[in-house]
Formats: C-alpha cells, structure tokens, sequence
C-alpha cells in the first residue's frame, strides 16, 4: 500500500471514531434536554394507554442502551425518522434546507475566495501602499462588524428606504419552485443580493488579511530576491510568490466552507431565508427533536469532510507534505 | 576597463536611530578572470555590497551615493527593464543561504530554466540540454532535476544554485558565502567545481566571505573590510604580509590546524554602531596602537606596496605592529 492510500484509510478511520463521537454527545444532550417530547407531540387529550402506546412503538420505553445502538444505526443509514410538527421525514426536510443555504452560501464562498485571495495578494505584494492601509483599515472594520447588524443596517437602506430589494425571503410568494427553476429565476437573484452581499462583506475579511500576511512572508523569502537577480519579469516574481503564498488558503477555504453551513442562523432569520440554520433554531425551540439533532449531525459531517478534503488537497499543492 | 568598477559607494539602511552606512566610500575594481576575496566580520556591509550590485537591496536600503560600473556601463540608477537583462546573463548570484534560494514549490530544473528562458531565445530541448550538462558539471545526478529543492541535502541545493548561476556563463560570479554552513569535504569539491567552470569560462569572481582559507586558496586580490569602509585591499599579500592592524588580528584569530600549538587571538570588542560611527579610524577603539591621530584623521588608502593598498596611519611600523600582534596582551591592552 502506498503512503498515501495508507494515510487515507488512516484518516478515514480517525473520522469514523469522531462521526461517532460527535453522535454519543449529540444522543447525551438531547437525553438531558427537558421536557418530554411525548407532551409536546401528544394531545392532551390522549388517554394514558394511547400515550403508553405511542411511548411502546418509537422505543422509548426500551432500555437506553438499545435506545443507543438504534439511534446510532439509523444515524448512520441517515434514516432521521419524520419531524414532530411538519408532516415529512426528517431528510427531506433537510435535504431542502441545506440546499436553501447552499443557495446563499455558495455564491457568497465564490466571491469572498476569488476576491478577497486577489485583493489581499496584490495589498501583501505592495506593502506600504495607499491601496494596502485602505484594504487593511476596511477588513477589519467589516470583521468586527456583526452580520446581523450590517444585515439591519442593509435591509433599512436597500429595502425599507430605497426599496430596491426585497426585503426577505429566498423567493417572492407564489414564486419559481423546485432548483432549477429557482436558480435560473431572476427573482432568486434579486433576493439573494441583499444576504449575499452582507455575508461576502464580512467572509471576504478573511481571504484578504490572510493572503496579505503570507503574502508578507513569502515576499521576504531569499527566494523571491534570487528570482529577481535572475532577471525575471515582474509578472512571474509574482506568480511565484502567489503560488507560494496560497498554500495557508486551502486550509482557511475548508474550515470557512465548514462554518458557513452552520453559522448562518442571524443572517437566515434576518432575511427569513429558509436555510438549515434557520430550521434548527426553529426545531430548538419546538423540541422537535429528529430535526434538531439530524440537523446538528449534518452540520458537523460538512466540516469534518471539509477538513478532510483540506488535508488530502495539501498533498497536491504543496510538493513538500507528504504521507509517509 | 575593468570588468566591475565600484567607485565611492556609499549605501544606507534606514533604521529607527537614522540611517545606518553599511557601505560607506567604497572603491574597488573586478578585472575579467579576476577572483577577489571579500572578507570581514558579520555585519560590516559584504553582503550589501552584492546586493546593490545586482540590484536587490532590501527596500530600506538605497545607494546614496558613489557609482557601479559594469563594463563602463553605470547600473546604479538604471532603470529596472535595463537592468533585468544584464541580471544573470552577465552578473549572477550564488547566495549566502542556498537553503532559502529556491522557491520550494517549484522543481530545481523549472527553476534554471525560467531563468535561460527569460533571458536567451532557445528552443525547450536546448534548454533542458544545458541544464542537464550544468548539472552534471556541479556533480549533481541529471535524473534529479524534476525534484523539489526540499528533496535536496544542503550540499546539493548549494551545487544546485552553483549550476543555476553558471546556466547563462555569465561574466562576473557574486559569490556571498557559497560555502557557509556546508562541511569541509563538500566545501571542497563545490570549490572545485567552481575552479572548473572558472576554467572553461574565465569568469571573474567576488567571493564574500568570513572564511580566510576560502579565500587565500582561491582568490587573486583579497580586500578586508571593517564596519563600512575596505581596510587594506591588495594581492596575496594582504594575508601574508598584512599592514592594518585589523588585517593581523583577523590572521591571528583564523584556526590553522597545521600549527596546531599556537594560541587562537580574538580581536576584543565589537564592531563600531553604523548609525553614529566613530570619527576617524573605525577600527581605532579596538586598535591597541592607536593614537590621538588615529581620532582626529581618517586614515586614506595609501599604497604600502605595488597594488597593495591600506588604510592605516602607521604602515610603516606594520613590521614591528606583525610582531607584537602575534602577542595575545598586546590585544588585551586595546580595550
């Protein structure tokens, strides 16, 4: 086996152990969590047998291990049974959930990654210029400002003052339905500008003070004064100390992609876009408790593959990591 | 004319107590073929020397005065697209840290060849000739030129940036310590393989450099630097009949394994702040002859012998000074 199918399987089997360990302390706190969830499903006008009934035939009266391993298989097959309130299994709800933020997020991912790598280049490369202290000043500005308050302040402007953009929503009422037709409406697009925007303002921090910092440090390297002893054109000078200083960027990319997916709760009920973060704050609040948690559960599968992803990518990239 | 003619050259890093004069009236000529040695302590400004000639002083560090000439031809001031094309194919590198000098994500061959791409119009075939035949020129096993510098050991990442500057022949070599860091049976063969390619193309050579041996095995002209300014520049000589006390006291504190019993002498003190150098000698404060004088005026380069210069007011007491130098008090009365 070579040292890269083995590292594979090595760090495959390392994420089975933490898939698992992120279900145990899922399973833990929804046991810990008050409230019974058979009263809040349950009439109260169930007699005691129905309920006992009820409790019989979803395992609830078994004992907890077998309650444990039942939870865990069907975690693992991603059969996340039907939601208490909304008359649909679990997945398809989520399914459609994810995808609303994927809608959101993914345009969003793109822009921040493509611009802010270029921006924060170029303002690494010409340290000391007016273009770099702006950028710098403005990153941090935008980083520390909180999404929901940009988020506020965007839709006052845009929607309530102006009244350029919707003010909410993934779509307008009685709008294009199904994927294709809604990414392929203008109507999506007019609505996705608002939250896009405000998510880039803040995502596109990162990209950008991150490239200037290695940017900084590629560009003190020995190497980069040899390339320009030896005469090369600009241009080249900075493809190499791009090529160089992107290497940090993959790893930033799959933790940002990561949080993304799960981090997006002010700006989805902000702009009441139905998205998954949106679904499990409402599932919280309900105790609808297989949303909550195949919510939760998926959210930490997209980071987990993410870094995976990360790790396997370093190996491509940078000729000196290798897997022995 | 001489191949490289530096003529008063003065070079100024700015620092936060004002600029500091790494490089402070310089003057020395390259013949073709010539080898000259450079040496002195850290610190006193070889370094910047290469650097400003080729063109990469660090962005606060600007030649304040005095002229480069190659060829006759001024390169202090020239503008950037001139001199990009004398870079490398006349004027190449080998630097101090071979270790850094590649850029890790690139093969060894991709980067000698951006190099003959970017300056010489031949065709891919003949480029990958060429750097193979450099390669095997340096020792180094043409089969390894797809690799990546990290796969290289120390030593052959040296040869690797040996056989990179020698890739377009050029005429002047600016070599800053290309051996610093490697033992001595590797320093050797690169010495070696350097002697050959001096050889076949008659290149002429500045060798920068801490390490005396280096240069007085290899060098023409040796010229001795302390704290921005040459001290005493000339033929072999230097060395073996030095007239500045400071020419001595490096002698006498270089090992040499074939005396065996004699004492080691350090030269006491440190080397003089650059920003607020002292008046006249820079080496007066740990010079254990120097007088009032010595504060008062600074020493010029006076010509102890032909082509032999120093910059010391008392050559001609350089007999008695060689004697008592040897004499570890007569350091220890300096300070």
């Amino acid at each position: 086996m070579t040292g890269f199918a083995r590292y594979f399987v090595r760090r495959l089997a390392l994420m089975v152990f933490v898939v698992w360990a992120i279900l145990t302390i899922i399973f833990v706190l929804f046991q810990l969590l008050p409230g019974d969830p058979t009263a809040i499903f349950i009439d109260a006008n169930f007699s005691v047998e129905m309920i006992e009934r009820q409790r019989e035939l979803w395992g609830l009266n078994d004992p907890i291990g077998v309650q444990y391993l039942r939870y865990l298989k069907n975690m693992a097959l991603f059969d996340f049974g039907d939601s208490f309130f909304q008359n649909e299994p679990v997945a398809a709800i989520l399914f459609e959930r994810t995808i609303n933020t994927a809608l959101m997020v993914v345009p969003a991912l793109i822009i921040s990654v493509v611009l802010g790598t270029i921006i924060g280049a170029v303002a690494g490369w010409r340290r000391g210029s007016r273009f770099e202290k702006v950028t710098v000043t403005t990153a941090l500005l935008l980083h520390s400002a909180p999404s929901f308050f940009v988020g506020i302040i965007a839709l006052m402007v845009f929607s309530y003052e102006l009244g350029w953009l919707p003010a909410g929503g993934m779509v307008s009422l009685g709008g294009p339905e199904g994927f294709w037709e809604t990414i392929s409406s203008a109507d999506y697009w007019q609505h996705l500008l608002l939250p896009c925007l405000v998510l880039v303002s803040r995502e596109i921090t990162g990209p950008i003070l991150l490239l200037r910092g290695s940017m900084l440090d590629v560009k003190g390297s020995d190497f980069i004064d040899i390339l320009r002893a030896k005469g090369l054109p600009e241009r080249s000078i900075v493809a190499h100390a791009a090529r160089n200083a992107l290497l940090p960027l993959v790893t930033y990319i799959a933790v940002m992609t990561g949080l993304l997916f799960q981090g997006q709760v002010l700006l989805e009920i902000i702009f009441a876009w139905p998205g998954l973060g949106r679904e499990m704050v409402t599932a919280l609040g309900d105790l609808d408790y297989p949303v909550a948690q195949a919510a939760l559960y998926l959210m930490a599968l997209v980071i987990l593959a993410m870094n995976f992803i990360a790790d396997l990518t370093y190996g491509v990239i940078d000729p000196r990591v290798t897997y022995d | 004319m001489a191949l490289l003619e530096i003529e008063d050259l003065r070079i100024a890093y700015s620092t936060k107590g004002g600029d500091a004069f790494a490089v402070d009236g310089i003057s020395f000529a390259i013949q073709e073929g010539e080898y000259l040695g450079l040496v002195g302590e850290s610190g006193c400004g070889k370094s910047t020397i290469a650097k400003a000639i080729i063109g990469i002083l660090p962005p606060q560090g600007r030649i304040v005065s005095g002229s480069i000439r190659y060829r006759g031809r001024e390169l202090a001031g020239l503008p950037i697209s001139e001199l990009r094309r004398i870079r490398w194919r006349d004027i190449a590198l080998i630097p101090q840290s071979a270790m850094n000098g590649l850029d890790p994500v690139y093969t060894i061959e991709k980067q000698m060849d951006e190099a003959i791409a970017a300056h010489a119009d031949m065709k891919a075939q003949a480029r990958h000739a060429r750097i193979a035949e450099l390669f095997e020129m340096v020792g180094l096993n043409p089969a390894r030129l797809n690799d990546y510098p990290h796969q290289f050991s120390g030593g052959m990442r040296q040869r690797a940036m040996i056989a990179m500057a020698m890739v377009l022949s050029p005429q002047l070599v600016l070599a800053d310590e290309p051996t610093t860091g490697l033992d001595v049976i590797v320093q050797d063969q690169i010495l070696e393989r350097l002697a050959v390619i001096h050889e076949q193309t008659r290149n002429a050579m500045l060798l920068i450099t801490h390490d005396m041996a280096l240069v007085s095995e290899n060098c023409g002209r040796i010229a001795v630097m302390y704290a921005g300014r040459i001290m005493e520049i000339g033929g072999p000589d230097v060395f073996a009949a030095p007239f500045h006390p400071y020419t001595m006291g490096l002698v006498n504190a270089f090992p040499d394994i074939a005396s065996r019993g004699s004492e080691l002498i350090a030269i006491p003190g440190t080397p003089p702040s650059l920003v607020d150098p002292p008046s006249g000698c820079r080496f007066r404060a740990r010079c254990p002859f120097a007088t009032t004088r010595c504060a008062e005026e600074t020493p010029p380069l006076l010509e102890v012998a032909p082509s032999h210069f120093a910059a010391c007011h008392y050559v001609d007491k350089a007999q008695a000074f060689r004697q008592e130098t040897r004499a570890p008090a007569t350091w220890r009365s300096a300070l």
